[in-house]
C-alpha cells in the first residue's frame, strides 16, 4: 500500500504536497455504464413480452434465462469493478522533491515513473471542451529537457491550480538545491507486469 | 433426456472465473491502494456487491427444480411455437 508519509526512497524532509486522481467524472461515467448494462436485460424481457414470447415459463429456457441473467450480472460487476480499479490506482504524487506517476493499465500492468523537480523544464496545463470548462478538469503536462516522454496528468481536477503548485515547488527546489537544468535527465522508469 | 442440473456446471465454472477476477481486483487494491479508510471502503464495496449479485442469482435459481430432465426436442419447442404454432 502507498503511505504518503513514508514513500519509497523518501528523502529527509520530503513532504507530499499533492495526491491526485482523475476527475470524479470518470466515476460517474463508470456508474453510467453500470446503469446502462443492468437495464439491458429488463428491456430485452420487455421486448420478448411485447412479442408474446415468455421464456420463463418454458421448462428449459426458463432456467437458462435465469442462469444467463445471473452470469451477465456477475460479469457486468466484474467489468465495472475492474474499470474502477484502473481509475483508483491511477495516481500522481507531487512532493517537495519529486513527482511520482503511477499508471495502472488493466489488472496486470502497472507503470511507476519518478521525476525529480530539478529536471523539469516545462509545466503546461490544458483544458479542452465545454465540459472541462464547466467542471474544471483537464491535463497537466510535465516536460524534462531531452526526454522523449513527458508526464501527463490525465483528466485531473483544477489543472491550473496543480500547475501553479508544481511551478512553486520547482522554484523552491531551485532555491534549495540550485538549478540543475542542462544536466542529463535521470528519469527513473519501471514497468511492472504481473 | 438431459438433467437440468447439467446447466449448473457451466454456471458454477463462470462464477469461479468471476470470483478469480474479483480476487485480482481485491489484490490490486489492497496491495497498491493508498493506505487510508477509502481503500477499506472500496474493498468492502467490492466484496459486498459481489455477494449481493450472488444472492440475487441464488434467489432466482432456487425457484427452479434442477432435478427435472428434458428432452432435446423440448429445447426447440418454444421457437417452433412462434414460427409455426400449428406444427406443435
Amino acid at each position: 500500500m502507498i503511505n504518503l508519509k513514508n514513500l519509497p526512497n523518501q528523502q529527509r524532509g520530503e513532504v507530499t504536497k499533492l495526491f491526485l486522481r482523475r476527475h470524479w467524472l470518470i466515476v460517474a461515467e463508470i456508474l453510467g455504464y453500470l446503469l446502462t448494462l443492468v437495464v439491458i436485460p429488463f428491456i430485452s424481457m420487455k421486448f420478448l413480452t411485447f412479442a408474446e414470447i415468455d421464456p420463463l415459463s418454458d421448462i428449459f429456457w426458463g432456467p437458462v434465462t435465469y442462469l444467463l441473467f445471473s452470469v451477465y450480472l456477475l460479469f457486468v460487476l466484474v467489468i465495472i469493478i475492474t474499470q474502477f480499479t484502473d481509475y483508483y490506482l491511477d495516481t500522481w504524487i507531487v512532493t517537495t522533491e519529486r513527482i511520482i506517476n503511477i499508471e495502472q493499465r488493466g489488472l496486470f500492468t502497472r507503470t511507476i515513473s519518478e521525476l525529480h523537480l530539478n529536471q523539469i523544464q516545462d509545466v503546461t496545463a490544458e483544458r479542452k471542451g465545454i465540459l472541462s470548462m464547466f467542471l474544471n478538469f483537464g491535463q497537466v503536462y510535465i516536460q524534462t529537457a531531452g526526454a522523449k516522454e513527458r508526464f501527463n496528468f490525465k483528466q485531473i481536477h483544477n489543472p491550473e491550480g496543480v500547475k501553479q503548485v508544481i511551478t512553486g515547488l520547482i522554484n523552491d527546489d531551485k532555491r534549495r538545491h540550485g538549478d540543475a537544468s542542462g544536466q542529463s535527465s535521470d528519469q527513473n522508469h519501471s514497468e511492472t507486469t504481473l | 433426456m438431459i438433467p437440468l442440473w447439467y446447466l449448473l456446471i457451466a454456471y458454477f465454472a463462470l462464477v469461479a472465473l468471476a470470483f478469480l477476477f474479483l480476487f485480482f481486483n481485491l489484490f490490486d487494491i489492497s496491495h497498491f491502494g493508498l493506505q487510508n479508510g477509502k481503500t477499506s471502503i472500496v474493498l468492502a464495496v467490492y466484496t459486498l456487491s459481489f455477494l449481493l449479485v450472488l444472492l440475487i442469482s441464488a434467489s432466482l435459481l432456487i425457484t427452479i427444480d434442477w432435478g427435472e430432465s428434458i428432452q432435446i426436442s423440448q429445447i426447440t419447442d418454444i421457437i417452433l411455437q412462434r414460427i409455426s404454432p400449428s406444427s406443435l
